[in-house]
């Protein structure tokens, strides 16, 4: 069907598609350029415009955690822009790991992860704390709500940790269209203690995307949800990478949900070296940020 | 919402582990503090009243007693000596002498029978009305006046000793002449009367009708020599009028009737020390003392006292201190995920440090203003506070 464009409307329909990954190019400089554009408006049009879509490379990763056996490694992996992934394996392989060290929350002791343009595992501690809080947003199993903050206080969370980032009114604004479209718009001054697990989930995902991210790490989204809430939340997760286009890599070892998602990474394909065979109960705490 | 929003969402949100670290600070720094002023300003009204009277005369006994009870008008009285002791200090030369005579009350206040020298050696000024003219007379100082809503004019029953001895001293009722300027002394909370009028009060003075025209045989007796004797029967005044002021007369010499204490107020530290001698070369019977160092003796007492006191402050401090770890240690336990959630999401361990130091110094400011008030309250009530504290329960 003949349609004519604008030139907005084109700018518009470029970036759409170059964040929907069905206009994939390799660079962004050796792009054609499209319709009646001059390359002076296609050039300040994609300049202007955010890149929604970051590819992720893990190129020759070590990881161990101090004092002890777990030793992850990875040679190679890619994951594409605006993909579905789902992370899968047994209990204490290294799924999580992975997830936290792509966000920047690990550091490997070897090896390179990029984020786009960005080599994460070589950012000092404050630059990755603000590619974390900018660049993802993070979903847990526990959900992990603040019990004192309210609906609306939790999905603005990431802005009160970070003194780099404040909330404009759009900002807001926007935390209150996102729990309006996660059927949380009359509960937004309620206590996560008087929401149902359903719903504390969902905040959880509004405050993953509060600050418009462009990587959508799950880690365990569903593995405290009844297989109603299952399906809701995987929706709505899948729903976002859709229409947003956010890159969305999801953990899980529940083998039932993996229908909706474009890859599978079987984490038997890495290399676990462990007598344990486990990690150490509170990683965290011994990892350097 | 900023980091102060999330602390302050935390405080409202455990209220009651709040309240109560709040409380626990409070009373900490309160309690010490409210001792230390309490005692500052006892120190410094007790020293100053005493070293306004330089020197005081009364029966022996203890000196404590007696010092309190001419700066105070204690109801613990000491033992009287008789009045010829003021004319003793007079002849000297050394001092001139102010009798004290405190031993009843009038609705719960001490009645302090003196001479108006006491009016002049203290300093009272007259708010309203007249100074002592007659006998039966009173000054109120300030804050029985206010209290009782009495002024010139109005009249004041003293309290009968004993209700039920009929033979005994009637109250007497006295006519308000005058209302003293407040001083923010126990002369504030003191019923001024000339000392006849307390002797009148006691029983050693009194008023009734002329036995010579009385022919009730149940009134009068005649004596074997002729003079007349009134019987019980024969009631005395109760109200010195200027109709029945005449029939008022003593039985006695007026030297041998009582005082409690004669302030002695010397010219000159000679004088002071020249009437020291003369006392101490006295009989037994009386003691000169000076105001300053007994209070002196009584304060270091107290301070002495005040260090265990201090001692256990401190120990109540570090209890708390230990108390408040524990609790912040506990609560930092408990947050553990919270602050793992927060980290993971983007937060630095120094935002998540100055989160909860927030919270400790929100803590602190909380108790520190709540104390700042108190501190003030106590400031502005301590002075009555003490005063109660030195006159005793009177009204």
């Amino acid at each position: 069907m003949a349609h004519s464009f604008s030139s907005v409307e084109l700018i518009v329909d470029l970036r759409d598609r170059l964040c929907s990954g069905s206009f994939l190019l390799p660079t962004v400089g050796v792009a054609p350029i499209p319709y009646n554009l001059s390359r002076q408006t296609f050039a300040l049009s994609l300049l202007n415009s955010e890149p929604c879509m970051i590819p992720i490379n893990l190129d020759q990763l070590e990881f161990q955690y101090p004092r002890s056996d777990f030793r992850l490694v990875i040679e190679q992996l890619s994951i594409n822009a605006g993909s579905k992934v789902a992370i899968v394996g047994p209990s204490g392989s290294g799924k999580t790991t992975l997830l936290n060290l792509m966000a920047g929350i690990y550091v490997p002791q070897q090896g390179r992860i990029q984020i786009g343009s960005e080599s994460v595992s070589q950012m000092p501690d404050r630059d990755r704390r603000n590619f974390r809080i900018s660049k993802i947003g993070m979903v847990f199993q526990q959900f992990e709500l603040v019990d004192y903050l309210n609906t609306l206080e939790n999905i603005l969370l990431p802005f009160a940790i970070n003194q780099s980032i404040r909330p404009t009114r759009q900002d807001r604004q926007y935390a209150e269209s996102l729990a309006q479209e996660m059927g949380l718009g009359d509960k937004l001054r309620r206590l996560p203690s008087r929401l149902s697990q359903g719903e504390q989930q969902r905040v959880a995902i509004c405050r993953a995307l509060v600050t418009r991210p462009k990587l959508i790490f799950a880690d365990e989204p569903t593995g405290n949800l009844d297989p109603e809430n299952k399906t809701k939340i995987l929706d709505i997760l899948f729903k976002v990478n859709q229409d947003q286009g956010q890159t969305l890599i999801v953990v899980t070892h529940d083998m039932q949900i993996l229908d909706g998602f474009e890859r599978v990474i079987d984490f038997q394909e890495f290399r676990v070296d462990s007598s344990h065979s486990s990690q150490p109960d509170d990683p965290l705490g011994a990892t350097k940020s | 919402m900023s980091w102060l929003n999330l602390v302050i969402r935390y405080i409202q949100y455990h209220k009651l582990k709040t309240l109560i670290l709040v409380a626990s600070i409070f009373l900490t720094a309160f309690l010490p503090i409210t001792i230390m002023i309490l005692l500052a300003q006892f120190n410094e009204k007790i020293i100053s009243r005493a070293e306004s009277t330089p020197l005081v005369i009364g029966a022996r006994g203890s000196g404590l007693d007696l010092t309190l009870h001419a700066l105070y008008f204690t109801t613990k009285r000491p033992d009287k000596i008789p009045y010829s002791m003021a004319a003793e200090i007079r002849e000297t030369g050394w001092a001139r002498p102010v009798p004290i005579y405190s031993q009843f009350t009038a609705r719960g206040f001490p009645i302090v029978g003196t001479s108006l020298d006491y009016f002049k050696f203290r300093n009272l000024q007259l708010a309203q009305g007249q100074s002592l003219s007659r006998l039966g007379d009173c000054v109120l100082g300030s804050q029985i006046a206010r209290k009782l809503q009495l002024g010139p004019g109005d009249r004041l029953l003293s309290d009968p000793d004993n209700i039920l001895d009929l033979g005994g001293q009637y109250p007497l009722k006295m006519l308000v002449r005058g209302v003293l300027e407040p001083t923010s002394t126990p002369d504030d909370w003191a019923v001024f009367v000339d000392l006849k009028t307390t002797w009148v009060i006691e029983g050693l003075g009194h008023g009734h009708q002329n036995l010579a025209e009385e022919t009730d045989d149940l009134k009068v007796e005649v004596r074997s020599d002729g003079t007349l004797q009134a019987t019980a029967a024969v009631l005395p005044f109760m109200e010195i009028t200027d109709s029945n002021i005449d029939s008022f007369h003593f039985h006695g010499e007026t030297a041998d009737f009582p005082v409690t204490a004669v302030i002695a107020v010397a010219p000159d530290e000679k004088s002071e020390t020249l009437l020291m001698g003369h006392f101490q070369a006295g009989g037994d019977e009386t003691q000169l003392v000076q105001p300053v160092g007994v209070i002196e003796e009584l304060m270091s007492l107290v301070f002495q006292v005040k260090k265990f006191f201090d001692l256990n402050a401190i120990l109540i401090a570090i209890a708390t201190l230990f108390l408040l770890i524990l609790v912040l240690v506990l609560s930092q336990r408990l947050r553990q995920r919270e602050m793992q959630t927060m980290f993971k999401l983007g937060c630095s361990r120094g935002t998540m440090l100055l989160l909860q130091l927030s919270e400790l110094a929100i803590l602190f400011l909380f108790s520190s203003l709540m104390v700042a008030v108190a501190v003030w309250a106590v400031w502005i009530l301590a002075g009555d506070v003490v005063q109660s504290l030195l006159i005793g329960s009177h009204g």
